[in-house]
């Protein structure tokens, strides 16, 4: 029933916008995944973000900060990696 | 997965992929086997693609499902309308291989592409159950109710499975 309620719904012009519940949601989230690329992309850090060209998600790849990162959180056993805090190129 | 797969049997999936197929392949006895999708060149701007013949290689006499999922979890990637024609080209050479189309995003392709269903690739409807998911189409996203498009045959074998596996749903007051 609430099914068949909502699908009788999408066609109809959205809140206050012209458009129909899909084509809102789809410009919706296309904002908000340019605003994230844009401010994850002024991050200080060596991080790549992937486009998305559909769905929920974003794929980041942090290759290079990788050897940035202390040895320690590598392993189970943190507290007791001998030099944790250094990197882990070192 | 549960109304088709056996103990032993393979499951073709693109990598990286959606954790719970995994599980339930598991938790049937059957195992996953991945066809892994290349990175980008230019990992901000260009598209995630397919290896055709890493794909081909992966089909043997085990394998009984691929699951296709566009737009894509996690990578977001959209499959074109060739990289369908090409997919589907392989599996015809594969009679007992069945198709799962995870559609459960369907509706969000971004910068004007275009969402195409593999049912509508030919040939394929026979072959293929188009899934969807209520929960992300209307963005409640814990909602797990979805629903499946398929032929007669296949749609048969679901409801004798999903009449044991959900006695009954939830749904919001």
């Amino acid at each position: 029933m609430g099914f068949a309620k909502a699908l009788a719904e999408v066609d109809k012009p959205y809140l206050d916008s012209d458009d129909d519940y899909f084509t809102h949601m789809r410009k919706r989230f296309e904002v908000n995944r340019n605003a994230l690329l844009k401010h994850l992309s002024k991050l200080d850090i060596p991080l790549k973000m992937s486009t998305p060209e559909g769905g929920y998600f974003m794929i980041g790849n942090i290759q290079e900060t990788v050897p940035k990162i202390p040895k320690k959180y590598f392993f189970l056993e943190m507290d007791s990696v001998k030099d944790g805090d250094a990197p882990i190129n070192c | 997965m549960t109304s088709f797969l056996n103990p032993s049997d393979e499951v073709i999936v693109f990598q990286p992929f959606f954790e719970f197929h995994l599980k339930e392949a598991r938790l049937l006895g059957a195992s996953i086997v991945t066809c892994s999708l290349q990175e980008p060149k230019d990992f901000q701007t260009d598209p995630w693609t397919i290896n055709f013949t890493e794909l081909e290689s992966l089909f043997n006499e085990r394998t009984r499902m691929i699951i296709l999922n566009s737009p894509h979890n996690p990578t977001g990637k959209v499959f074109t309308r060739d990289e369908y024609d090409r997919i589907a080209k392989i599996i015809a050479k594969h009679p007992k291989v069945l198709v799962i189309a995870d559609d459960v995003y369907e509706t969000l392709t971004y910068d004007d592409r275009k969402f195409i269903s593999f049912a509508t690739i030919p040939g394929m409807f026979e072959r293929t159950l188009s899934t969807y998911s209520l929960g992300k189409m209307f963005s409640c996203t814990g909602w797990r109710i979805g629903y499946c498009i398929g032929p007669e045959h296949l749609i048969k074998l679901v409801k004798s499975a999903h009449a044991i596996i959900a006695f009954s749903s939830n749904r919001p007051f």
